[in-house]
Order: C-alpha cells, then sequence, then structure tokens
C-alpha cells in the first residue's frame, strides 16, 4: 500500500482511547505508570475545573492535568487497574475510555 | 536559652549588632529608645499619647511600618478583589515565574552574605533551627490532637505544615524589620532552607506510623522540589560566585524583587481570599489554632534567635521564620504522603489564615518582643 496514493483505501483499525483527569501533582507518577505498562505515548493538557473533591494543591502550576492515550485494549486495562489501585481512594483522578478507529495501529502497539 | 560562652564568643566574632547599635539603624519610623522602654499589649493602649511614635513598644510605629507597605497593600488589594468577584487574575505560569525568581533571588542574597561570614559561625544556628522546627511541629502536633481534635493524620498534615517556613513570610519580616530594627543577617536564608526539611519529615512520620512506608518517596518530592533547588541553589550560587561577581546580575535580582514582590503578594492575597471560603468548612478550633500557634511559635522563636546571640532585627524575622507555616513545598509533600488527610484543613489554615494573620499582626507582635528582649 502506497500511502501517497490519495485512492488507496482507508484501513481504520479498531483500538482504545483513554482520557485521564487528574490533579496536577500527580503528573509525575501517572506518566511513570504509562512508561512502565508499555503504552507508546499521550498527550498532556494543562486543564481546570471543578470536581466532586474540588480543592487544588498545588495551583501555581495550574490546577489539573488532562492525560490522552491511545493503545490496545489490554494495556488500557492494565492503565485502569494501576490507577485505579493507587489513586481512586485519596486522590482527584477521573478515567473514562471509548472506542476509536485510528489508521496506523502499529504506532499503538495493535495491528 | 541562655548564651553560653561558645555562642557570645559567635556573636562577638560575627559583630552582631547590639542592643546598643539599634538607634544607628533606626529610621524615620523607629523613633529612639525611650528610657524605660516597656512591651505592652493590646497595641492601641499608648495611641492617646501626645506623640504616639514616641515609645519603642507594640505601637502604631510597628504596625504601621508593616501594614503600609506596598506589598501588604497589594496583599489585601488581591483579597478584596477576589471577594468582590474581579475578573482579575493572574496566570499560573507568571505566578511559577515569579516564585522562581524570588526564590533563587532571596538564596543569592543569602550567598553573599555567606560567602562574607565565616562558615563555622553557621552551625549552632542551623543545628539550633533544626531543633526548633522539630520542636514546633509536635507542639502543633499535640494541639491539634489534644485541643482542636483532629484524627492522627489530619493532625500530622497540619502540623508539618507549621513546623516547616513560609518563605513570603520570611521575606515580608526581613522587609519590615530592616526597615525599622536595622541590618539582618545573610544566613537567615540558609536557615530558611533549614527550617523547611524537618518540620515535614517529622509530620509524615507522625501521620504514617501505623500505616504504609512512603516517607521516602515524599520526602524526595520536598528535597527535589522547587523551594530546595532555588532556594539552596541560589544560597550555592552566591557562595561560590561571591559579591563580586554575584554584582553582575544584581540589577535583576535585587532591583527588581520589590516590584516581584508586590505583584506576588496581589496574587497570593487571591489565593488566600479563594483558601477563606473554605473556612466555616475547618471548624472553629482550628481557626483559633491558625491565630495562637504561630504567636506561641514566633514568641519561642524570638527567645531561641536571641539566645543565640542574634540581632533584634534577625530575632525577630527569626521568630516570623517560626511562626509561619509552608504552603508551597508542604502541601505537595503532604499530599503525596498522607493523601488520606484532608488538603483543605492544612491549606486552609496555612494559607488561608495564619499567612494572612502574620503578615498582618504576627509580624509586628515578633518586631515588638524582638526589640523588647533587645532593651
Amino acid at each position: 500500500m502506497n500511502p501517497t496514493d490519495p485512492n488507496a483505501p482507508l484501513n481504520w483499525r479498531p483500538v482504545r482511547h483513554l482520557t485521564i483527569i487528574a490533579e496536577r501533582l500527580l503528573k509525575d507518577r501517572i506518566l511513570n505508570h504509562l512508561d512502565k505498562l508499555g503504552v507508546s505515548g499521550y498527550t498532556v493538557i494543562e486543564s481546570e475545573g471543578r470536581g466532586d473533591r474540588s480543592f487544588v494543591v498545588d495551583e501555581w502550576q495550574g490546577d489539573n492535568i488532562e492525560i490522552q492515550v491511545i493503545a490496545r485494549r489490554e494495556v488500557i486495562d492494565a492503565v485502569a487497574r494501576k490507577l485505579r489501585e493507587r489513586y481512586f481512594a485519596h486522590h482527584s483522578i477521573i478515567l473514562y475510555a471509548q472506542d476509536v478507529d485510528v489508521l496506523r495501529p502499529e504506532k499503538y502497539g495493535a495491528q | 536559652m541562655n548564651p553560653d560562652p561558645q555562642t557570645g564568643k559567635l556573636a562577638a566574632s560575627r559583630r552582631l549588632p547590639q542592643a546598643g547599635d539599634l538607634a544607628p539603624h533606626a529610621s524615620a519610623l523607629a523613633p529612639a529608645p525611650s528610657p524605660q522602654p516597656r512591651f505592652c499589649f493590646p497595641p492601641f493602649r499608648y495611641r492617646h499619647a501626645t506623640r504616639p511614635f514616641a515609645k519603642p513598644m507594640f505601637s502604631a510605629d510597628l504596625l504601621a511600618a508593616n501594614l503600609l507597605s506596598p506589598m501588604v497593600l497589594a496583599f489585601a488589594l488581591g483579597m478584596v478583589a477576589m471577594s468582590l468577584r474581579s475578573d482579575l487574575e493572574i496566570p499560573a505560569s507568571m505566578h511559577s515565574a515569579m516564585s522562581i525568581f524570588l526564590l533563587l533571588a532571596i538564596g543569592l542574597k543569602g550567598g553573599k552574605a555567606i560567602a562574607l561570614s565565616d562558615p563555622s559561625t553557621l552551625v549552632i544556628p542551623i543545628l539550633v533551627t533544626i531543633a526548633a522546627g522539630i520542636v514546633v511541629t509536635l507542639l502543633a502536633y499535640a494541639a491539634l490532637r489534644r485541643l482542636v481534635g483532629l484524627s492522627t493524620v489530619d493532625a500530622a498534615a497540619v502540623a508539618a505544615h507549621y513546623g516547616s517556613v513560609s518563605a513570603v513570610t520570611f521575606i515580608a519580616a526581613r522587609d519590615v524589620a530592616e526597615r525599622v530594627l536595622g541590618p539582618t543577617e545573610g544566613l537567615l536564608v540558609a536557615l530558611v532552607v533549614a527550617l523547611e526539611i524537618p518540620a515535614i519529615v517529622v509530620g509524615l512520620w507522625l501521620g504514617q506510623r501505623k500505616g504504609g512506608g512512603r516517607l521516602w518517596v515524599s520526602l524526595r518530592e520536598v528535597l527535589t522540589g522547587r523551594t530546595m533547588m532555588l532556594l539552596g541553589g541560589g544560597l550555592l550560587i552566591g557562595v561560590l560566585a561571591g559579591p563580586e561577581r554575584a554584582a553582575r546580575v544584581e540589577p535583576l535580582f535585587v532591583g527588581l524583587f520589590d516590584g516581584v514582590l508586590m505583584l506576588f503578594l496581589l496574587d497570593l492575597g487571591m489565593a488566600a481570599a479563594r483558601r477563606l471560603r473554605d473556612v466555616r468548612r475547618v471548624g472553629v478550633r482550628l481557626v483559633a489554632f491558625a491565630m495562637l500557634m504561630p504567636v506561641v511559635a514566633g514568641t519561642l522563636g524570638v527567645f531561641v534567635a536571641h539566645g543565640i546571640g542574634f540581632s533584634a532585627a534577625s530575632s525577630a524575622v527569626f521568630g516570623a521564620m517560626l511562626a509561619s507555616a509552608s504552603y508551597i513545598a508542604a502541601p505537595a509533600a503532604v499530599r503525596l504522603g498522607l493523601p488520606e488527610a484532608n488538603p483543605s484543613l492544612y491549606l486552609t489554615a496555612a494559607l488561608g489564615m495564619t499567612f494572612p494573620f502574620n503578615l498582618a499582626i504576627g509580624i509586628p507582635i515578633y518586631l515588638a518582643a524582638a526589640r523588647w528582649l533587645a532593651s
């Protein structure tokens, strides 16, 4: 398949997209978990907002961070388990996932 | 703490300003001491006197020198703006930049002063500071457990903040003390660095005794955190570069310092007002603690500093250091080390109540205590 051919068929493949919104303080820890669990890439966005805990410990660096991860279902599940185990009890953190289709699955560790 | 022969020698070798030296440093705000200086509360007891600024006691001169500084007024403006729901907002990135500037500038200034002094004179003050930080943390913990009635973990979390130090309270106190009582020691900056850590270690230990072992993880957070890096790093740069080479960066770090500090306090006023909204949730006993603990710790600090031969101005600043509660390094370390503690307790108490209290009322009290001790 030649990627420069405008008429080549689009080969959409299903993967999972996980969004993590967490307090700023957890950023380095979460990214460390992602690296260890075999996530190949992610996007970090500074964000602010309000939740049921509604406090910010380190407001001088921005309130929250949003981390976007695309990976295989098993990897996303492993990440979700790890974050649930570590941070759900006492920290501000939200996870949600959805199925998405991508064009180059090998970039995300899928086929 | 009586000065022993060793500390007496220490004081002499560093030529600390003595009580008799006060007059030459005193500005127009601080008139010459009266023949029988007295220490008195409440603050305005002598307001009716024909010359209200005539007596060196806890009176209008100290309050005015403190409250009418542009920095404190900017802090008040920030609080007012937030309570009026103004759209005024200082971006988080600018706040980070200003805190980097201020911490590095304080470090540099202290390092420059230490470069001129004998390193052996640092040992006793640093050991005393560490001991004082631990004592204040334990005192705060006992008060929070017994009198405020917090749980072990919450009490340990709040105590870690009160034993640690707020760099901005330190700057504000030094600013007023230098205008009213004369020059302060450069080594005080080294003491700020020394005071930052012990309380957090003790607080985390108190809170984690029964539970997990995250002490070292959160300790790493403090040691590699921005306060330690910038304050400690600035100190080291100042010492290594020495006064002559450091002079090249002074237009930025000395010339602009007061202006940046004013902007920073404007922002801090808004942050404090935001925290203050939670005050009803924390309970009246914690509010009382947030106002009384600084006075107890501050007075203790002034006496200890006087005992090891500090000048009146430096003693007052040391008192303010012990009285202050950390709100940059400690919250991050405690949040990670004691995640089950309730953050609104320690943030509201440290930033919403104790910081404004020290800025407005606490610092004049420590100045008055130091001046009274020295006279």
